[in-house]
């Protein structure tokens, strides 16, 4: 009896041996595509090693931010080829969930990848003017009724993308402090 | 690389993925739980062939984003896309690699099987159950006595003039076994009963409606190699399960491998450049290896007892399976 026991325990065990394995296993396999691919969209700890990597000496931060968020940015992914783009996600100090998404993406492909925050549901658009700049404000709602707006607008051969769940007054300081870094 | 954006083209390379990961996992459980019975084997081994099909539409159900960036960076284990999207000197060789594969799996299943069957169905829909006379008054005892050792409803059998020696169950409710004229002359009494025997065990395991549903399953992922490979060790199991059974009966494994060897094919050994000639000859010896295990296990096995099925077992190896599956894509 106490030999059976015994026996099943050593199979179970194996069984959890093996769930291990195999997910050590598909994970190992995921990977390797990364050490060979150029072309695909990274993860960087640090906005350093993100222009580092990317040679993105001119990649933009905002020198304003509203209270509530946490620097640094919880999420940096950046892409060398077919063109540059780096996207941050900043998250809400309370609620712990992304509230800020900055894209700066080279213009010959503006949106390479979705934000974690995307408006579900589009209200207005209209032009805005950022600091002489012509751009896009957008008036939308995310998922689960919350207010996403948005505002994008080119310079320099970039297509930058703020998408806020907050006011456009905060999303107009997010975005103007942005644009007095390279303006003369 | 756009195609696999798409709902089919995700549908393709996940259930792929997925019939790779769960004959993986399928094949170990068989190891560490040392599962012997054919029964519980092809439980198992039906786990591959039916969960990739349904697992892609069901994650997608639950969570239509399963696809997206985020998942994949958040919660996948493992993303096959990342593999092709490979690039290696401006190509992607193990695009094109997996292509090949699709494409020439779908090419044997479409030319091997498919159009063979809607031919068969065409040319010739009932050849043998309209042709076929009823069997003698010992062979309807014989059959009546195995069936109600087996308690299921006594199928009719009728005998087919063919020169070539012809045992099979017929029809999905209403079963009739079809047995050929020489058959009679080839076999002593012991060995018929067990052929008869065993063609009943496939009536009662409804066999034919499930093969045929397994079969459906297959077809629908013709692109897929995995099922091509299982589906036979399906039907191996299958015949393994309706061999124990009758030997259940007869108690008698000897006389079911006497039966078996009947049904060994002469291997023809001229026109050996005629690619028919090579087919035919593949197909032989294949089905001769399948028959010539089923006499080994029947010659050298002996016992052929059922233990309590491992259901607690199963049922863990099913949700590990679907759970890990979950987060490949």
């Amino acid at each position: 009896m106490r030999g059976n026991n015994l026996t099943s325990l050593r199979k179970y065990l194996l069984f959890g041996l093996m769930i291990i394995a195999v997910a050590v296993m598909l994970n190992l396999l995921n990977w390797v595509p990364t050490v060979f691919q150029k072309e695909g969209v990274k993860k960087y700890k640090t906005i350093e090693d993100a222009k580092g990597e990317l040679k993105m000496s001119d990649l933009l931060l905002p020198s304003y931010f509203p209270q509530y968020l946490i620097w640094p940015p919880s999420e940096i992914f950046g892409r060398r080829r077919p063109a540059k783009m780096v996207l941050m996600h900043f998250i809400n100090y309370d609620r712990k969930d992304t509230v800020l998404s900055v894209m700066q993406a080279e213009t010959a492909d503006p949106h390479p990848i979705k934000s974690r925050i995307e408006p579900v549901k589009t209200r207005k658009r209209e032009g805005i003017l950022i600091k002489g700049i012509r751009g896009e404000l957008s008036l939308g709602l995310c998922a689960g009724g919350e207010p996403c707006n948005s505002v994008t607008w080119e310079s320099d051969g970039y297509t930058f993308t703020i998408i806020a769940k907050d006011s456009v007054e905060e999303l107009r300081k997010i975005a103007e402090s942005m644009i007095s870094q390279w303006q003369p | 690389m756009k195609f696999f954006e798409t709902y089919i083209g995700m549908f393709v390379l996940q259930s792929i993925a997925h019939s790779a990961v769960t004959l993986l996992i399928v094949e170990m459980s068989l190891r560490i739980w040392e599962v012997n019975i054919a029964r519980e084997r092809f439980r198992y081994r039906l786990l591959v062939l039916i969960l990739p099909f349904f697992m892609f539409p069901v994650f997608q159900l639950i969570n239509p984003e399963r696809g997206s960036f985020y998942f994949i960076e958040d919660a996948a284990l493992f993303s096959s896309a990342r593999w092709l999207g490979i690039k290696i000197l401006g190509l992607r060789p193990l695009l094109y690699f997996f292509y090949f594969i699709v494409g020439t799996v779908s090419g044997i299943v479409i030319l091997q099987e498919m159009v063979p069957i809607f031919k068969d169905w065409v040319n010739k829909p009932q050849e043998y159950g309209s042709e076929g006379r009823p069997a003698g008054a010992d062979i309807d005892s014989m059959v009546g006595e195995i069936s109600r050792f087996l308690k299921t409803p006594k199928p009719a059998v009728l005998v087919v003039d063919d020169p070539n020696p012809i045992i099979f169950t017929t029809g999905t409710t209403n079963h009739a076994i079809i047995v050929s004229e020489p058959l009679f002359s080839m076999y002593n009494g012991r060995e018929l009963k067990s052929a008869l025997a065993h063609e009943i065990a496939h009536i009662v395991r409804r066999s034919n409606i499930t093969t045929l549903l397994v079969f459906l399953i297959r077809i629908c992922m013709f692109f897929n190699p995995i099922p091509l490979l299982e589906f036979r060790k399906l039907v191996q199991d299958d015949e393994h399960i309706c061999d124990d059974i009758t030997v259940s009966v007869t108690g008698d494994p000897g006389a079911l491998a006497s039966a078996l060897k009947v049904f060994c094919l002469d291997i023809p050994h001229t026109d050996v450049f005629k690619l028919s000639f090579v087919r035919e000859a593949i197909e032989s010896s294949s089905h001769n290896l399948l028959l010539q295990e089923r006499i080994e296990r029947l010659e050298n096995n002996g016992t052929f007892q059922y233990h309590a099925y491992g259901w607690g077992r199963f049922a863990l190896t099913l949700a590990v399976i679907v759970v890990v599956n979950y987060h490949v894509v």
